[in-house]
């Protein structure tokens, strides 16, 4: 199967009754009036005319003339109204005091079922107008009342079925109408918003050239809104940098990439911040670990420098120190050699970096590495004393020595 | 009116909740604690052991004693995370004859509703046994991600257990409305961050009015605590094994011990920066007993599962953007589940909002207590309290070509009602089959199948012509019926969409009879 969109042609569509309306009051036919009692919201027009006690033709005139006259109206089925839960809803409504459900509250359900067919708006009981905070409020107030877990478990016979058919035109109400898209096209539906009287579509408005298929033109709208939710992510998210809120700025910027992966300036400026977010990060970290190197707790600021490392990949001097500290606290020799190896090569002549890889070939076991890498670094530095005791403890103790020996 | 209790049934622990006088409560078992083991275990003289006494013999008894259950339920045996869990627990997990994994202790064979049956008959004790009064109604909670099987089957669990099972709710939603009682939020925007022992769930609600709206949920079914265990664990072997030469992995004893070890190890590290972990005659060869001693760090402990916290950020991502919010948006953020007790992972997500998580809430029993207050709102006469909850999973029909029409997209409010108008692929298509699907592909064959049903005696007319409405409706407790209708004949088909979990109703029948003699034998 496919999809299809295009709007109901007005046979399809379902008549229900004016919400005012008192069928009592009226003068009508017996036939008239088993018509009129088959207008219930969920039969479409098409039905009517084959339900009997009328011909279609007389059936078309009689639903037309109630139209003109404002008993019935016909909504737009792809707006949802009139379409009605599925499922018999039962003898014709009437309260019951016998039910766990007070006569108030009943009354007040079979009130809001004859509005279900309204604007959206005034079925939560607000203005065309009304802006977001305004229509949540009403939406949780509504909720309170009309939710079937209010009377969960409670015996409320035929206004189970009423009470969930009532809820669900109010979420229907409320999440239609907090979508931006779909309110304006709610809006272009409904016309200019003057309180006109509701005239009664002419048989050449029904029967007009089919609509546009929607999917194209919601689909471009769809686009249109992500480009604009995009847009705001992206100015919280320059506003939370200016802030120097890098992390938070990072979150809304990769956010609006993911509405809008089209535009490159959220790019680039994410790649911006990140640098940023990273940079920051890792200052963070070294500034802490300068703390605890302080309090002279050295696990712990090797930690933090492998940390700021995670952020700072190819900083020397962090490479450095992470390996100095690795060393000294005796811990990973095996990543402390790497990362020594690494701030060498990045800066070869620097004496200290090449001291304290030497440090570490020589913790290692490794003793002609050692010997090298030390004396490069007394040639960098020939006042490095630390290098200089380094490389002499080579010549004392005869283990070394022979363990020198053995490598050869 | 008989108390309702609230049960957090998790993967690792359970933990049950009452509301007394408008207070609600965590119960403590027999033994003192708030929170009970969710392990069951035979022992080696044949008797049944739940929660503690389960826990106590695990290691001499680890072949016999299952845990982490509720990974395995409501799944199909082929599932990638049941032969996940094949691989790495030491109990036997066999194929059942619906094609559901069962578990094999004592040579006896359990369904997985049947294991969870029996943790939530024990949280059911623990309440009775502090209220002096039998309990029945109880709500339930399972994490945000799980599908309409793995609901059911933990419906069935409360069937078997001898609970009536008001509701399923999420995980996040229970420690939302727990967050929101007696406060008086307005428009209050809150995230849930739950990791748990095998679950991680992401929640966005809003709180105002007395009311509190479910906005968006996001999950990772692949994702929890016990990820973090396991890493350790791997890291233990695999430093043992350079030091002494010996693998432990066939080892059962030693892998719980193993494991053991690492869950404490992590626990330990939340409070201190480095640990000991010392299991001594941990293995033996020709030369004698050998011993594992190694200190643990936090760091290493941070390097080791570094990557699965920085994971985590991405479903936070994905479910700020589902609720079309940035993490500025956010007013509080609430962490639950014992894993979010590490500093690292507190430090991600406080990095990652820019503010600090509330520290009101206690992150094992929250979850319980907003289940009992659920409970509570459902029954009581005064009720301050409206859980506005969604639909977990996206529904809809299978179309032409293999594609999926969602009709209802997650995260909507349930109860609810979509429509929508479909027609036919061929000339003179007289019938439609209407496939009933749950999941978030795009993809047909990828989600899950519902029920199904044919529409049949559409008019002959040329393809494209017919239109034929399919709707779907959900009712308050989550009940899924759907129609097709012919709208130029009126022709209507529906059917309303049982849940089902992966035992029929004949089979939980089965076990809870079984259950009740087994009842009779233990009072003798």
């Amino acid at each position: 199967m496919q999809s299809k969109t295009d709007a109901t042609p007005a046979e399809d569509r379902v008549p229900q009754l004016a919400p005012d309306l008192d069928p009592a009051a009226l003068s009508l036919t017996p036939a008239e009036g088993y018509l009129l009692s088959r207008v219930d919201g969920r039969t479409p027009w098409k039905l009517l005319r084959e339900i009997g006690g009328l011909t279609p033709e007389e059936v078309d005139r009689c639903l037309d003339r109630w139209l003109g006259e404002g008993l019935i109206r016909l909504p737009e089925k792809r707006r949802g109204a009139g379409s009605g839960a599925s499922g018999d809803l039962g003898p014709p409504p009437r309260v019951d005091a016998k039910l766990e459900i007070p006569v108030e509250v009943q009354r007040r359900i079979l009130e809001y079922e004859t509005r279900l067919g309204s604007p959206y708006h005034e079925i939560l009981g607000i203005s065309r107008d009304a802006g977001q905070a305004l229509i949540k409020k009403a939406y949780f107030t509504l909720s309170k009342e009309f939710h079937p877990d209010r009377y969960f478990r409670r015996e409320i016979g035929p206004f189970a079925k009423r009470l969930e058919r009532v809820f669900k035109k109010i979420v229907e109400a409320y999440e239609l109408l907090s979508d931006p898209t779909a309110r304006a096209e709610l809006e272009r539906s409904l016309g200019p918003q003057t309180p006109a009287a509701p005239a009664a579509p002419s048989k050449s408005d029904r029967d007009g050239p089919p609509r546009k298929p929607l999917a194209f033109s919601i689909h471009n709208r769809v686009i249109q809104q992500r480009k604009l939710k995009a847009k705001r992510l992206f100015e919280a998210g320059t506003a939370a940098f200016a802030r120097e809120r890098w992390t938070e700025a990072a979150g809304s910027v990769r956010l609006a990439i993911a509405f809008d992966p089209w535009n490159e300036a959220y790019k680039e400026r994410f790649v911006d911040i990140q640098l940023r977010v990273h940079q920051e990060r890792a200052s963070q970290l070294v500034a802490q670990a300068e703390e605890a190197l302080d309090m002279r707790e050295l696990a712990e600021a090797l930690r933090l420098i492998n940390e700021a490392l995670h952020y700072r990949p190819h900083d020397a001097d962090l490479l450095h120190r992470a390996a100095r500290l690795a060393w000294v606290t005796g811990g990973d020799l095996h990543k402390a050699k790497m990362q020594a190896q690494e701030s060498c090569e990045l800066e070869p002549d620097v004496g200290r970096y090449r001291r304290t890889l030497g440090q570490i070939y020589k913790a290692a076991g490794l003793d002609a590495n050692a010997r090298r890498e030390l004396e490069a670094a007394l040639r960098l530095d020939p006042n490095d004393q630390e290098a200089e005791d380094a490389l002499r403890s080579f010549g004392r103790g005869i283990l070394s020595s022979l363990t020198l020996g053995g490598k050869r | 009116m008989s108390r309702v209790i609230g049960i957090d049934l998790g993967t690792t622990n359970s933990c049950v909740a009452v509301v007394e006088n408008g207070q609600p409560t965590v119960v403590p078992n027999a033994g003192g604690y708030k929170t009970t083991p969710s392990m069951f275990a035979i022992s080696q003289d044949g008797k049944r052991l739940v929660g503690h006494l389960a826990k106590r013999q695990a290691i001499t008894n680890a072949r016999n004693t299952i845990y982490a259950a509720k990974r395995l339920i409501g799944r199909r045996f082929d599932a990638p995370e049941v032969q996940k869990a094949i691989d790495l627990c030491p109990y036997e997990i066999v194929r059942g004859p619906n094609d559901d994994p069962r578990i094999r202790v004592g040579g006896k064979t359990f369904t997985t509703p049947e294991i969870a049956g029996i943790i939530l008959r024990e949280m059911k004790k623990v309440a009775e046994e502090y209220l002096g009064e039998p309990v029945s109604d109880a709500v339930i909670t399972v994490p945000a991600h799980f599908n309409d099987a793995q609901r059911q089957s933990t419906k069935d669990a409360g069937k078997i257990a001898g609970l009536e099972v008001l509701r399923i709710i999420n995980e996040p939603t229970a420690a939302a409305l727990s967050y929101g009682f007696g406060r008086k939020p307005q428009g209050e925007k809150v995230i849930v961050y739950d990791l748990g022992g095998g679950t991680f769930d992401v929640s966005i609600l809003e709180i105002g009015e007395g009311v509190l709206e479910v906005m968006a949920t996001a999950g990772n079914t692949f994702l929890g605590g016990e990820d973090f265990d396991r890493r350790i664990v791997a890291h233990l072997l695999e430093k043992f094994e350079e030091a002494e030469g010996i693998d432990l992995r066939s080892d059962s004893m030693a892998l719980q011990r193993l494991k053991d070890a690492a869950e404490k190890a992590k626990c330990d590290l939340s409070a201190r920066t480095s640990t000991e972990i010392n299991l001594p005659f941990i293995a033996s060869d020709a030369s004698g007993p050998r011993h594992l001693s190694l200190e643990l760090g936090r760091d290493a402990l941070e390097e080791l599962v570094g990557d699965i916290v920085r994971s985590t950020m991405k479903t936070v991502e994905q479910c700020l953007r589902d609720a079309d919010m940035g993490p500025g948006d956010v007013d509080q953020v609430i962490l639950v589940g014992g894993q979010t007790r590490m500093p690292l992972v507190q430090a991600t997500v406080a990095e990652y909002f820019g503010k600090r998580p509330n520290k009101g809430v206690n992150p094992d029993e929250v979850v319980a207590v907003g289940a009992a207050l659920q409970g509570e709102a459902l029954l009581s006469d005064d009720q301050n309290l409206l859980l506005l909850d969604v639909t977990p999973l996206s529904l809809g029909i299978a179309t032409y070509g293999g594609h999926f029409a969602k009709l209802i997209d997650r995260n909507t409010t349930v109860p609810v009602r979509k429509a929508h108008i479909f027609t036919t692929t061929r000339d003179d298509q007289s019938a439609v089959k209407i496939r009933v699907l749950q999941g978030e592909s795009d993809v047909a064959a990828d989600n899950d199948l519902l029920g199904e049903f044919i529409l049949s005696g559409i008019r002959a007319a040329r393809k494209g012509e017919p239109e034929i409405e399919v709707s779907f409706d959900i009712d308050a407790n989550g009940i899924v019926s759907v129609s097709a209708r012919d709208l130029s004949t009126g022709k209507e088909q529906s059917i309303t969409v049982n849940a089902t979990g992966t035992l029929s109703e004949e089979e939980i029948q089965k076990i809870i009879e079984e259950n009740e003699l087994y009842e009779v034998q233990l009072k003798e």
